[in-house]
């Protein structure tokens, strides 16, 4: 925020906000002195587009993957005077598939957005990534025509400074939510990912599954096969794990040989359209089921060269299943009747899988 | 409510698909006026190009599409002093009084496509004549739908007035 509060009104950049700033900035309420035009509708966004110039557009997704693209597509249009604003979308984590997407595609190779940010984020953030995105372009396609050759290699200077920062934040923003050791997301993202896709799917008929699962004796293969054995299940299952679920569904390490998933409804498939129909899902998490129940047969199949000639099939999981509204309404509420469900599954002799309300049920037995 | 502005032609923007019957009706007819127009895949492309003209604009599209964003486009439509037409193919009077919820005020509604030209040869009388649609409610150009709010309200209940 201090970055652009010492600048003069005249280096200040342009910003056109199109969303609900206290909801995707961690300092949205510090914003209003600096200039920055905030609409609350996409509409009215795309109306201030096409009458003022700006430097950059930051659009809170919302809706599906169709509308994003129509709703951007006619930001482009109507913001195709010579100042060619860069729009960044605002994404919630569940929305990341859909802005790398529409980040990634469109027409003319470069994307329909410029670039994405998760939120909640800061807006310092925001105007970090002008700075970014401008310097990369500066390198990519030089603007301004350089009068000498100095200043062609200012710009790529500047282009290359850009790119190492944008390279650092990404770097950064992963090491942030990623598990070391296995590649996969960490405890914290997890929580949070869970956070948003529940306050999204208490707004909008939505699924959500929650699986949370250990290794059966783990602590038992660290100590007898020493901690590289231990270290190498872990990365296998991980493996094998991503390898099972869907690819949207996201899977994380959450402590030392506990796993989580969450199941959710495909970004990019039309959502379910009425209450009923999300009750009954929730009741009924056949998908989470299913590959639950892929996960261990494959588990149960997989070889682990560091546990001698015993290790294949040699490992076992177990696990509760906690699905959002009927088992918990919170984060909080559906992580602990997941873990309620696992200790079960524990007690009863580990090897299984548990839905919560349904204790000695292994769903298993539900195929 | 709009007036006409005489020293500006009348332009149109058509919001849909060619595919649709009714929107290739509509750019017919306004071909027939010999009227400038333009078609707008949707309210999002609408907007941006609404926001790009000036002068005497009619907005042509059906409910489904103008109303969406929950209606936002109207009061756009409505700032930039522009006519909205909406064709609403419903015969069903709470539907109706829905949609004219949602408009507002300063919008013909239409339900049967070929209207759209009862529509053009109102507001281009009215610059004639001037008196370009001056009433404060919208207009329903069918008489079959042509009921009042009290009527309707009748003939719904209660409900029917809230909407």
């Amino acid at each position: 925020m201090k970055n652009i509060d010492f600048l003069s009104a005249a280096d200040k950049p342009g910003i056109l906000l199109i969303g609900d700033a206290e909801k995707l900035f961690s300092d949205g309420q510090d914003i209003c002195g600096l200039g920055v035009e905030i609409r609350s509708n996409i509409l009215d966004g795309i109306e201030a587009a096409a009458s003022n110039a700006y430097d950059l557009i930051a659009v809170a997704m919302s809706g599906s993957s169709a509308k994003l693209t129509s709703a951007i597509e006619a930001l482009r249009t109507a913001n195709s005077g010579s100042r060619r604003a860069k729009i960044i979308l605002l994404a919630q984590m569940y929305q990341e598939p859909t802005a790398r997407q529409l980040v990634g595609n469109g027409s003319n190779g470069g994307g329909l957005a410029d670039d994405y940010l998760i939120c909640p984020t800061s807006f310092s953030s925001l105007v970090a990534g002008i700075s970014c995105l401008e310097s990369r372009a500066a390198s990519d396609l030089p603007r301004r025509a350089a009068r000498h050759d100095d200043d062609v290699v200012s710009q790529r200077v500047a282009g290359t400074a850009g790119e190492v920062q944008d390279t650092r934040i990404r770097e950064l923003e992963k090491l942030a939510t990623t598990d070391e050791l296995t590649g996969l997301k960490n405890r914290r993202y997890i929580w949070e990912f869970s956070r948003q896709i529940i306050e999204h799917a208490r707004k909008q008929p939505g699924r959500v599954t929650l699986l949370i699962f250990d290794i059966d004796d783990f602590k038992h293969y660290n100590d007898v096969y020493g901690h590289s054995a231990g270290d190498d299940i872990l990365r296998q299952a991980a493996v094998l794990m991503r390898h099972c679920c869907r690819c949207h569904d996201i899977v994380g390490r959450v402590g030392g040989d506990e796993f989580a998933v969450i199941f959710w409804d495909d970004p990019h498939r039309k959502p379910t359209d009425t209450e009923a129909e999300r009750r009954s899902a929730a009741e009924h998490p056949q998908e989470a089921i299913f590959i639950a129940n892929r996960l261990r047969k494959e588990l149960s199949k997989a070889q682990f060269p560091l546990l001698g000639p015993q290790g294949r099939g040699i490992l076992t999981i177990s696990g509760g299943l906690a699905s959002f509204p009927r088992d918990g309404s919170t984060v909080d509420e559906l992580f602990d009747q997941a873990d309620k469900a696992l200790l079960d599954a524990k007690r009863s002799g580990k090897n299984r899988i548990y839905l919560v309300g349904k204790p000695e049920n292994d769903i298993a037995d539900m195929q | 409510m709009a007036k006409f502005n005489f020293n500006m032609q009348m332009q149109a923007i058509v919001v849909g698909n060619l595919s649709d019957e009714f929107i290739r009706h509509t750019t017919n007819v306004l071909g027939n006026y010999e009227l400038e127009f333009s078609v707008c895949p949707d309210v999002y492309q609408a907007v941006s190009r609404l926001a790009k003209t000036n002068g005497n604009v009619l907005i042509v599209g059906r409910i489904e599409q103008l109303s969406r964003e929950n209606g936002r486009f109207f009061r756009i439509a409505s700032k930039k002093k522009a006519w909205c037409c909406c064709l609403t193919e419903t015969n069903s009077a709470r539907q109706y009084l829905r949609s004219l919820s949602m408009i507002g005020t300063d919008a013909f509604v239409i339900n049967e496509p070929a209207e759209i030209e009862d529509v053009l040869a109102r507001l281009l009388q009215s610059r004639d004549t001037s008196v370009a649609a001056s009433s404060d409610k919208p207009r329903a150009m069918n008489r079959d739908i042509r009921l009042t709010n009290e009527e309707l309200g009748a003939l719904l209940g209660n409900e029917g007035t809230k909407l």
